[in-house]
């Protein structure tokens, strides 16, 4: 009751949504400070391992059509791929029957990297998800618009799978062809900005992709880890970069720290004028406290939606590899928590250990 | 019979190196259902004593004796109880919550009390009828003109109960006629038992008052 009736006189008074809008804002800062400083992590040790990448990395790598000729002669079996795969966070699905393979198309029409599953038959789409794919299509027709705008002649056929030539398309891609390489490069150019991944398919399927993607995924997967190892240069980057990635979090929470003491400075004459008719410091330590996890579980409330906001309806971090994470929302409001609890003490000490009549005079 | 009686009362307020005589060996008595004014020019010591009066602050030493109890050595929660039960406070510039509405404002004495719900709701609708702002409870203290928010902040320290009010400049921010209007109320509380201390710089008003005292550096100059 008494969390209530205190949630509604700030609402009443305003305060409560601004501050805790500040708050939401922060969160969000913090958030995308800690994101930003694990992509220039990632670049930069993309950067200084000349060419020995990381599970993810080779997966980018991989998707770039430009560097297919690189995987040409590689081997490697189905579940060292899906352990990489896994490793990397990166979603891939084999599929159970390459003979149909055109009743078993996986199509994704997303600017996200998030995949989305169209559940489809007879190469039509039956039902979509989230409007990633259009119910209607037929994958078959699309395709073939799309290499005659190429210049790639490709026969889809019902059989498509024994012939060796089948293709589904779009930001995931499943190609079983020895001509792949065109493929790919055909399909980047009518896809225009949409990501491509590769979907490997049955392992009794002997395709050059599946091939070069599995010997490249090993062997340089192996090799990162050998010069991870190696190299000293390597840690020292490492370190570098967790260091830039903690200085962004301290910054972070050097402004909730501003924001709390700054907050309860201005209330330093509301704290007076309630001392000053009974309030003890119990009363006012209390009432802070009850009014700052408020303030919290707002912030928390609004860094969800602003940070989901981002997330859904901006471009920005279209070429970035951004997922939406309630987890890491909820750590960081439970940072701020603790920051804004601890920080607080001070400022509250001093507020209660000034005279009431100066408290007034402000 | 007095209520309150200050002996040998001292304040002094040092920066470190400078130690200044704020109020000098202050001997006062003053009877139940008073209305005494303080009077004397700025920086002599006036409002010092009126903080020193409402606990809001400590004498350096000598002895406060309220309803001959000694106060002087009470510590800073039995000071706050003071502030509660004893004494309430009219500010010049009123001290209102401008966020808060005229019910949140009167209700602030008594958010620590132990009260039902509903008697501290009648208390207050009966204090602000009683100064005629009944109907701006709902209003926030930043809409209130100066008049109002006085009333509001005579509401405030009403409701507590309080035999003893202190009000320092009540009408030093407002105008004459309102400034009369709020001395009209003091008189009637004042009739109705109430001790009331007023801080003024207005002879008008210490005119009104039954005993006037002046202070001159620190020093009771006039009684």
């Amino acid at each position: 009751m008494i969390i209530i009736k205190t949630l509604i006189v700030q609402l009443k008074s305003r305060k409560l949504l601004t501050s805790s809008l500040i708050f939401a804002l922060t969160v969000t800062l913090i958030f995308l400070s800690s994101l930003y400083s694990s992509i220039i992590y990632n670049q930069q040790i993309f950067e200084i391992q000349n060419n020995n990448y990381s599970p993810e990395q080779m997966i980018n790598y991989f998707i770039n059509p430009n560097n297919l000729n690189n995987y040409k002669t590689y081997k490697i079996d189905r579940d060292s791929f899906m352990e990489l795969c896994s490793k990397a966070d990166i979603r891939v699905d084999f599929g159970y029957s390459f003979g149909n393979v055109i009743n078993k198309v996986q199509i994704y029409y997303s600017k996200t990297k998030e995949p989305r599953v169209a559940l489809y038959d007879d190469g039509i789409i039956k039902k979509a998800k989230n409007n990633y794919a259009y119910p209607g299509i037929d994958l078959r027709d699309e395709f073939k618009k799309y290499v005659e705008i190429s210049g790639v002649k490709y026969d889809l056929g019902e059989a498509a799978g024994v012939k060796n030539k089948t293709t589904t398309f779009n930001d995931s891609i499943s190609i079983y062809t020895k001509d792949a390489e065109k493929v790919f490069q055909s399909l980047n150019k009518v896809s225009g900005d949409y990501p491509i991944m590769l979907n490997l398919y049955n392992e009794n399927i002997n395709n050059s992709i599946k091939e070069c993607v599995g010997k490249a995924f090993r062997e340089e997967y192996f090799q990162v880890q050998e010069v991870t190892r190696k190299d000293s240069k390597y840690d020292a980057i490492k370190a570098q970069n967790s260091k830039e990635m903690i200085i962004l979090i301290i910054v972070g929470l050097l402004s909730v720290i501003t924001i709390s003491t700054f907050w309860i400075i201005d209330r330093h004459k509301e704290i007076s004028i309630k001392r000053a008719f009974g309030a003890r410091n119990m009363h006012i330590v209390f009432e802070i406290y009850k009014e700052l996890l408020i303030i919290c579980i707002f912030c928390g409330v609004l860094s969800v939606i602003i940070n989901w906001v981002i997330y859904r309806f901006s471009n920005i971090f279209n070429s970035l590899q951004v997922k939406f994470s309630f987890a890491n929302i909820l750590v960081c409001i439970a940072g701020i928590i603790m920051i804004s609890i601890v920080t607080s003490v001070l400022p509250i000490y001093k507020a209660l250990r000034e005279e009431i009549i100066s408290g007034l005079r402000k | 019979m007095s209520i309150i009686n200050l002996v040998d009362v001292r304040k002094v307020f040092s920066d470190g190196e400078c130690y200044i005589d704020v109020l000098k060996n202050i001997n006062l008595t003053i009877g139940k259902g008073e209305l005494l004014a303080i009077v004397g020019p700025s920086g002599s010591g006036k409002s010092t004593l009126m903080n020193l009066l409402g606990f809001m602050d400590k004498p350096t030493s000598g002895r406060y004796l309220l309803e001959e109890k000694d106060t002087s050595k009470f510590n800073d929660i039995q000071y706050a109880k003071l502030r509660t039960q004893k004494v309430s406070f009219i500010f010049q510039e009123y001290n209102l919550l401008d966020d808060y509405t005229v019910y949140d404002n009167v209700e602030l004495p008594l958010l620590h009390r132990r009260m039902r719900k509903k008697e501290k709701k009648e208390l207050i609708l009966s204090t602000l009828k009683k100064l005629g702002i009944e109907h701006k409870i709902d209003t926030k203290a930043a809409k209130l003109s100066g008049g109002e928010k006085q009333r509001v902040a005579i509401a405030r320290a009403l409701v507590t109960g309080c035999d003893i009010l202190l009000a320092d400049e009540p009408t030093g921010a407002l105008d004459q006629e309102r400034g009369k209007d709020i001395m009209d109320l003091l008189q009637i509380l004042n009739k109705e038992g109430k001790t009331i201390i007023v801080v003024t710089h207005d002879p008008n008003i210490a005119a009104r008052c039954k005993r006037t005292i002046r202070i001159v550096d620190g020093v009771i100059y006039e009684d």
